[in-house]
């Protein structure tokens, strides 16, 4: 009776420091996305006033890193959740969430790599209309 | 899932901006393409593509905040029209030789 009611105790303390954490995993992935946003935004405005001058494609693999990395907080708070979820239901909603979290990561990073390709290619558009 | 303690006013003012970053940059990009002598086509595709980037980063704050599946049938769908201008990224720059 007593080992039950401390197992119970415990499920619960683990459920609600769970529950705590989910969010601010989910805070940390929108802040790295917002870091990426304002360091590509800076790198886009710096290459067109010629500052800087990089290939658009640079500011798009820079932020596709970004979101890559903020996509994997999130996805990482959607494992969290399927580890406190008690319902088959909720498992299947956040099961389904994570798979296609899962699907948009595998785009982008397909993406990313396409892009390294053309870089190496020398395919890139410069501010200037040039090819790098 | 969605009753989350985040702030949902912060998280949706982080996706506004974002989101108009990338219609200027699609707008701006497209409109002076010809000025500064860029292949139309080649500087669409090329804008399209980096002003969808923060479009996508947009959603994905969204998501953070509105953890849905209407959130998440948006993302996928950005995701899907970058892949498609990549793609004509791809036969435009072969195309150009």
């Amino acid at each position: 009776m007593i080992e039950a009611t401390i197992d119970i105790t415990i499920r619960n303390a683990v459920g609600d420091a769970v529950d705590f954490v989910i969010p601010i995993v989910e805070l940390m992935g929108a802040a790295v996305i917002v870091l990426g946003v304002a360091i590509a935004f800076t790198t886009y405005v710096l290459s067109e006033l010629r500052v800087r001058p990089v290939a658009y494609e640079h500011v798009r693999l820079l932020l596709g890193r970004f979101l890559a990395v903020g996509l994997e907080f999130q996805l990482a708070s959607d494992i969290l959740g399927t580890a406190v979820s008690p319902t088959f239901n909720e498992i299947g909603i956040l099961g389904a969430i994570a798979g296609i979290r899962t699907a948009l990561n595998y785009f982008l990073a397909r993406e990313i790599e396409k892009a390294q390709e053309m870089e190496k290619k020398g395919m890139l558009m410069m501010p200037g209309g040039k090819m790098e | 899932m969605t009753d989350s303690w985040l702030p949902q006013d912060v998280l949706g003012i982080a996706s506004v901006i974002p989101f108009a970053i990338g219609a200027v940059i699609i707008v701006v990009g497209v409109l002076s393409a010809p000025r500064r002598g860029l292949h139309t086509a080649r500087a669409f595709s090329t804008f399209l593509g980096l002003g969808l980037e923060f479009l996508l980063a947009a959603g994905l704050i969204r998501l953070a905040s509105q953890n849905t599946f209407q959130m998440l049938g948006i993302a996928a769908a950005i995701i899907a029209a970058r892949r498609i201008v990549i793609i004509g990224l791809g036969y435009g720059a072969r195309a150009e030789g």
